[in-house]
């Protein structure tokens, strides 16, 4: 392994991400190499400062604020439900029509 | 707004039901199954969006409108993604248009919950009043430095670091190949590191 290598892969080492192989070619690779190390360390630090963030949690249910701004909603039918739902007579004559209006 | 009970409404067999089955349900006027779409799905995304925006009132004005935006469209979806990658990219994608327009007003960023300083305090006071300043500070200046990356890179950090996701989930909710995703995965944590190097 390079430290190029080790540069892509570090973020995935520390995450625990990579394989056992993978993982102590890494941990090999950064007993030789003092700025890979480095690099390592800052990885780390980095990841503990996303992991020190707050717990987030939604305290109220959004289904009561949510509910009346759903009235409004055109009556829509899924397209694939809209495009056969019309008998197949009716859609050859009316594609020539609708080719001729555009 | 039509009213079509799900085939099993108890509470127990309404969390059997596949996301896609509701979604279908959605699509054709289902209150009911946008109720249970809502209730499975609230919290992830308000985490998400809280993340993203680095503001809790945002990110709840956020949720609303993806869910309006869901309810709007259902019958759009074609079934090619799962249901929460189509939930999360519409999220990113409002979350995205929110952001551009906060620029035009700065604002007072909203600490989540935790870091309110007013609980009581227990054991040490003053060594616990103080861990927690440290710890807003440190986050503060995290939500500061996603703040001023570009959308893509913001977002695939949160994605990274804060929601775990694989990079599987990561590919189908940027629309990056796995190629261009790790390289610029690792572009943004390098520009985030010299950002907190700053800062700090």
């Amino acid at each position: 392994m390079n430290c190029r290598e080790f540069e892509r892969e570090i973020a995935d080492y520390v995450a625990g991400r990579l394989n056992p192989v993978d993982a102590n070619r890494m941990l090999a690779h950064a007993d030789a190499c003092a700025s890979c190390r480095t690099l390592e360390q800052e990885e780390r630090a980095l990841r503990q400062r996303f992991a020190g963030a707050p717990e987030v949690t939604l305290s109220t249910d959004l289904w009561a604020k949510l509910a009346p701004q759903l009235q409004e909603r055109p009556v829509r039918r899924a397209r694939w439900l809209w495009r056969w739902s019309w008998p197949l007579p009716s859609r050859m004559v009316l594609a020539p029509v609708a080719s001729l209006a555009v | 707004m039509t009213a079509i009970d799900l085939p099993e409404t108890t509470r127990d067999s309404r969390r059997e039901v596949t996301d896609e089955a509701l979604l279908r349900q959605i699509a054709a006027g289902n209150d009911v199954a946008m109720q249970e779409l809502v209730r499975r799905y609230q919290g992830p995304l308000y985490r998400f969006l809280t993340r993203f925006l680095g503001s809790s009132d945002d990110a709840e004005q956020a949720v609303l409108n993806v869910f309006v935006r869901v309810w709007q469209n259902a019958g759009r979806f074609e079934f090619r993604s799962q249901v929460s990658t189509w939930l999360y990219r519409i999220a990113f994608n409002i979350a995205r248009d929110m952001h551009a327009a906060r620029k035009a007003r700065p604002q007072q960023e909203s600490l989540p919950e935790e870091y309110a300083l007013c609980d009581p305090l227990v054991g040490n006071a003053e060594d616990e009043a103080m861990r927690r300043i440290e710890r807003a500070e440190q986050y503060r200046q995290l939500q500061e430095a996603l703040g001023q990356l570009n959308e893509m890179d913001r977002l695939l950090l949160v994605l990274y670091y804060f929601e775990d996701s694989s990079y599987e989930e990561m590919q189908n909710i940027s629309g990056l190949s796995y190629k261009v995703l790790k390289t610029r995965l690792s572009r943004a944590r390098q520009r985030l590191r010299a950002l907190l190097g700053q800062e700090s």
